[in-house]
C-alpha cells in the first residue's frame, strides 16, 4: 500500500517533470516572474525614450510579462546600448530600439568599429516613422526644391543644415545633390533644435528636419516653410506641402524606432512579441497618448522590418562615400 | 507706439496677476514646493544633473495636470544652481557644471571664515539672476528669441575665443604654467567622437570614451579629491577652519556684489536665449569679466566675493532665460532644457508660436511659478546658510571622509557607470600633482569645457562659408568680438611694455643725474 503510493507519487511527479519541462523553457514565453528588458540606447527623457515608456505598460499586458522595464543604456550615439542588445541572450527578454538610419550609419561606418549590424539583429516591429522635410524661413525667397536647386546651378551658394553627419536630413541632401548634379554645402548642426535656430536666423539657405511636435507649430504659424517631404505619400498634416518625388527628386528619407532582438530568437517567440507591440500601438487609450505627444506612429512586421531595413541599408551604402563632400 | 507698449505691459501684468492666482492653488503650490526643493537636493549632490532628475521624474508627472507638472519640473531646473553653490563652496567639491567657477573663490572664501558670506551673496544673486531672466520671459520673450536667432555659429565663435581670452589673460602665477593648463584642457577636450565628421578621436578602440571624458567626473576629482589629497598631507588639523564667521553678507560685501551681479544677470541672460550656450559658459564668461573689470585681479583665487556673486547669478539668469527660445519657437537650448519640453510634450503641450495664444493659462502660471520659486528658494536658501556652514564644524579627520565619499557617488552619478569613477579618482591624483607644483585649474578647466564648443563652431563657420575665412571679419558681431579678444590679450602686455619703457627712462635719467 505504502509502495503503491510511493509509486503513483513519484510517476506522477515524473509526468509532471515531463508536462513542464518544455514548458519551462520555450512553450510559455513569458515565463511567469520574468522580466522583459526594453534596452533604449538614449539618454532618459528624450523623444524616443519618452515614446518607449508610453508604449512600455502596453506591451506588458498584451504579452502577459511579470515586468516590462525600460533600461537606458546611452552612450556613442546609441552605440553603447545597441553593442549592448545584440550580445544579449536571444531569449526574447532583452529587445530593444534600433533608431534608423542611426544605427546603419554607425556599423557602416569602419572608424566606429561597430560589433553589430542587420545579421546580429532580430528585427521585430516598426513603430514609429517620421519623414524628413526639407524647410525654409518665411523671409527666404525659396518657394519650392526646384527653386533652391536652379539658385544652387546659377553659381549661388546653398548651405543646408542637417542634424549631424549621416543623420537622415543629411543623407537626405546628399541624394539631393546627388541627383539634381549641383553642389549643396553641408552644415551639420548638433541636433534638430540646433538646425531649427540656424534655418529660422537666415544662418543657412534651408534646413532638413523632421515633421512632427515643435517643428509643427513653426510651419502652421508660417515661421517655417516646407519645400519638400522625403516620403513616398503626402503628409496627413500639412496636405498641401509637396513630396520631393511630385517636384522630381524620388527620394524616400526618414527617421524611424525600430524595436529588435539579438540574432537567433525563435520564431515563436518572434511573433509573440511583434503581436504585442501590434496589440499595444492598436490600444486607444495608447493611441491618443502618442497623438497629443506628436508621435507618428507605424507598425510594421518583422519582414517588412526586415526589408525596410535592407532597402535602407542599400541606399545608405553608395552616400558613405560622399559624406565629407 | 509708447501708448502700445504700455498697453501691452498691462496686459502681461493682468495675466501675470491671474498666473500667480493659479499658483497658490493647493496643488500648484505643492507641486511648486516640491521641485524646488528637489532642485535644490540635487544641484547639491555632485554627479547628478538636473536633466537626469527630470527625466527621471517625467512619467511621475503623467498623472498631474501639465500645469503642476511643469512648475515642478521647472522648479528642479532653476532650484538646482541654488543648491550646485553650496558643496562648491564648503568642500571645493562643484555639485554642477555651472557652479565650478565659484569653487575658485568660494571654497577659499570658506577657508577664511568667510563660507556664510559666499553662500548668501549666492544665493541673493541667484534671485536677482533668476527674477531678471523670468521676467525678460513675461515681457519680451518674442523679441528676445527673434533678436538671439540673429548669432550664429561664428559670433558663437567668436564669443567663446573671447571667453577664454578673458580667463587666460587674468591668470596670476606663471603665465607659461596657465598656457599649459589651458592646453591640456583642449587636448582632453578632443578626445571622443569628432563633432562634425562623427570619427573617434583618441579613443584606442574603447567604446567608452566616445563620448569624451566627462567634464564633471574631471572637476570632482581635480578638485573635490585633489584637495582631500593636498589636505590629508598636512598634519591634520581638528578643524580646518575653526571660524564659521558672520553668517550673512555684510555692508561691504553687499557694495562689492552689486555691479557684478548686475553684469551677471546681464551676462547670464544674452547667453540664455542663444540656443546651444551652457550655464557653465554664463558662469566663466561672468568670472573673466569680474576679474578684468576689478582694480586688483590678484585678488581672485584668493577669496574675492565678485567671484562668486557674478558667476552664481550668471548662471540663474541664464536658466530662466533659457524657457525665452523654449516658449516661443520651441527650440531647446540646453540638454536640461529638453528634458523640461519633453516633459510639456509627453503632457501635451507642443511649445512653439502658438502656446502664448493656445495656452495662456499655463504659460502664465509656469511664469508667476517661477517668479514665486524664486523667492521660495531665497526664503529657503538664506537661514539655510546657517546650517550648512555648521559642516565645517566637523573635524576634518571625519570630513574629509564623507567628501570622499560625495565625490565617488557623484561620478558614479554622471552616467550610472563606474567607469566615470575611475575617471575621477585619476583626476584627484592629477588635481594633487597641479597644485603642489603650482598649475592653475582655471585654465584647464575652462578650456575643457569650452574647447569642444570652440571646435564645433569653427567647424560650423567654415562650413557655412564653404571655407571662406572672411565669414570671421565680414560679420560685424563677429568681428567686434575677435578684436576684444584680441585687445584682451595685447592690452596687459602693451601696459607692461609702457611701464617697462617707463622705468628704463627713469633709471636712465637717475643714473645721467648722479653723472
Amino acid at each position: 500500500m505504502k509502495n503503491k503510493f510511493k509509486l503513483a507519487v513519484s510517476a506522477l511527479s515524473i509526468a509532471g517533470l515531463l508536462l513542464n519541462a518544455p514548458s519551462a523553457s520555450a512553450a510559455v514565453y513569458p515565463a511567469k516572474g520574468k522580466t522583459i528588458t526594453i534596452i533604449v540606447p538614449y539618454d532618459a527623457g528624450g523623444a524616443g525614450d519618452i515614446g518607449a515608456r508610453m508604449l512600455a505598460p502596453y506591451i506588458k499586458t498584451a504579452i502577459g510579462a511579470t515586468n516590462v522595464e525600460i533600461v537606458n543604456k546611452p552612450g556613442a550615439g546609441s552605440q553603447v546600448g545597441i553593442s549592448a542588445l545584440a550580445a544579449a541572450a536571444p531569449d526574447g527578454y532583452t529587445i530593444g530600439f534600433t533608431h534608423l538610419p542611426a544605427t546603419i550609419t554607425t556599423y557602416l561606418d569602419p572608424t566606429r568599429a561597430a560589433t553589430y549590424d542587420l545579421t546580429k539583429l532580430t528585427p521585430l516591429a516598426m513603430m514609429v516613422v517620421v519623414p524628413t522635410i526639407l524647410v525654409v524661413r518665411a523671409e527666404s525667397k525659396y518657394m519650392s526644391i526646384k527653386d533652391l536647386i536652379a539658385d544652387a546651378k546659377g553659381g549661388a551658394k546653398v548651405t543646408i543644415s542637417d542634424s549631424g553627419i549621416l543623420s537622415d536630413g543629411h543623407l537626405a541632401s546628399l541624394q539631393l545633390q546627388q541627383l539634381a548634379g549641383v553642389k549643396l554645402q553641408a552644415v551639420h548642426s548638433t541636433g534638430g533644435a540646433a538646425t531649427t535656430a540656424d534655418v529660422l536666423g537666415g544662418q543657412v539657405s534651408a534646413g532638413t528636419l523632421n515633421v512632427g511636435g515643435a517643428t509643427n507649430e513653426l510651419i502652421k504659424s508660417g515661421k517655417l516653410r516646407i519645400l519638400g517631404i522625403f516620403s513616398k505619400t503626402k503628409d496627413k498634416t500639412f496636405p498641401t506641402a509637396k513630396t520631393a518625388k511630385e517636384q522630381g527628386y524620388p527620394i524616400y528619407v526618414s527617421t524611424s524606432r525600430a524595436i529588435s532582438g539579438p540574432a537567433g530568437m525563435s520564431a515563436s517567440v518572434v511573433i509573440k512579441i511583434s503581436s504585442a507591440i501590434r496589440t499595444a500601438m492598436l490600444n486607444p487609450e495608447f493611441v491618443a497618448k502618442a497623438n497629443a505627444a506628436g508621435l507618428y506612429l507605424k507598425f510594421m512586421w518583422p519582414n517588412q522590418l526586415q526589408t525596410y531595413w535592407s532597402d535602407m541599408q542599400t541606399a545608405t551604402i553608395p552616400l558613405m562615400a560622399l559624406k565629407n563632400s | 507706439m509708447a501708448i502700445g507698449a504700455g498697453v501691452i505691459a498691462m496686459d502681461t501684468l493682468t495675466l501675470l496677476f491671474h498666473g500667480t492666482q493659479a499658483v497658490f492653488q493647493p496643488l500648484n503650490f505643492l507641486f511648486l514646493i516640491l521641485g524646488c526643493v528637489l532642485g535644490q537636493a540635487i544641484g547639491v549632490l555632485p554627479g547628478i544633473g538636473s536633466a537626469a532628475a527630470i527625466a527621471l521624474l517625467i512619467p511621475v508627472t503623467l498623472n498631474l495636470s501639465p500645469t503642476a507638472s511643469v512648475i515642478m519640473l521647472a522648479g528642479i531646473f532653476y532650484g538646482t544652481n541654488y543648491g550646485g553653490t553650496i558643496t562648491s563652496v564648503l568642500m571645493n567639491t562643484p555639485g554642477e557644471s555651472a557652479s565650478v567657477v565659484t569653487a575658485i573663490d568660494g571654497y577659499q572664501m570658506a577657508k577664511k571664515g568667510r563660507g556664510g558670506p559666499a553662500l548668501g551673496i549666492a544665493a541673493i544673486g541667484s534671485f536677482i539672476g533668476g527674477t531678471v531672466g523670468t521676467l525678460g520671459l513675461a515681457f519680451g520673450a518674442q523679441w528676445f528669441s527673434d533678436t538671439a536667432l540673429k548669432i550664429g555659429a561664428s559670433e558663437y565663435f567668436a564669443l567663446m575665443i573671447f571667453a577664454v581670452a578673458l580667463v587666460t589673460v587674468l591668470a596670476t602665477g606663471s603665465p607659461v604654467k596657465a598656457l599649459l593648463m589651458g592646453v591640456l584642457g583642449l587636448l582632453i577636450g578632443t578626445i571622443g567622437i569628432d563633432p562634425d565628421l562623427g570619427i573617434p578621436r583618441f579613443t584606442f578602440g574603447q567604446i567608452k570614451l566616445y563620448d569624451g571624458i566627462n567634464f564633471i567626473a574631471i572637476v570632482i576629482g581635480f578638485f573635490g579629491l585633489g584637495e582631500i589629497l593636498v589636505n590629508i598631507e598636512r598634519k591634520v588639523q581638528d578643524t580646518i577652519y575653526t571660524q564659521v564667521g558672520s553668517v550673512l553678507p555684510n555692508k561691504q560685501d553687499l557694495r562689492d556684489s552689486a555691479a557684478p551681479i548686475a553684469r551677471g544677470t546681464l551676462i547670464g541672460f544674452v547667453l540664455g536665449i542663444i540656443p546651444g550656450a551652457t550655464s557653465a559658459i554664463a558662469s566663466f564668461l561672468s568670472y573673466g569679466v569680474e576679474v578684468n573689470r576689478a582694480k586688483d585681479p590678484s585678488r581672485f583665487g584668493k577669496g574675492a566675493i565678485e567671484g562668486v556673486a557674478g558667476p552664481e547669478t550668471a548662471n540663474n539668469s541664464f536658466v530662466n532665460a533659457n524657457f525665452i527660445p523654449l516658449f516661443t519657437l520651441g527650440i531647446p537650448g540646453t540638454a536640461s532644457i529638453a528634458m523640461i519640453m519633453s516633459g510639456m510634450m509627453s503632457n501635451g503641450i507642443v511649445p512653439g508660436p502658438f502656446l502664448f495664444r493656445d495656452n495662456p493659462d499655463f504659460v502664465w502660471t509656469v511664469i508667476a511659478s517661477m517668479l514665486i520659486g524664486q523667492v521660495i528658494l531665497l526664503v529657503f536658501n538664506l537661514p539655510m546658510v546657517r546650517i550648512w556652514v555648521l559642516l565645517l564644524k566637523i573635524p576634518y579627520s571625519i570630513l574629509f571622509v564623507l567628501i570622499l565619499e560625495f565625490t565617488l557617488i557623484g561620478a558614479y552619478a554622471v552616467s550610472y557607470d563606474t567607469f566615470n569613477m575611475y575617471v575621477m579618482t585619476i583626476s584627484g591624483f592629477f588635481g594633487y600633482l597641479f597644485k603642489k607644483m603650482d598649475f592653475p585649474a582655471t585654465p584647464f578647466v575652462l578650456t575643457l569645457v569650452i574647447g569642444p564648443l570652440i571646435e564645433k563652431n569653427l567647424r560650423k563657420s567654415l562650413e557655412i562659408s564653404s571655407g571662406e575665412f572672411a565669414i570671421f571679419y565680414q560679420r560685424p558681431m563677429t568681428l567686434i568680438l575677435l578684436l576684444g579678444a584680441a585687445f584682451t590679450i595685447i592690452w596687459p602686455v602693451f601696459k607692461w611694455l609702457k611701464m617697462r619703457l617707463k622705468n628704463q627712462k627713469e633709471s636712465s635719467r637717475s643714473r645721467n643725474g648722479g653723472a
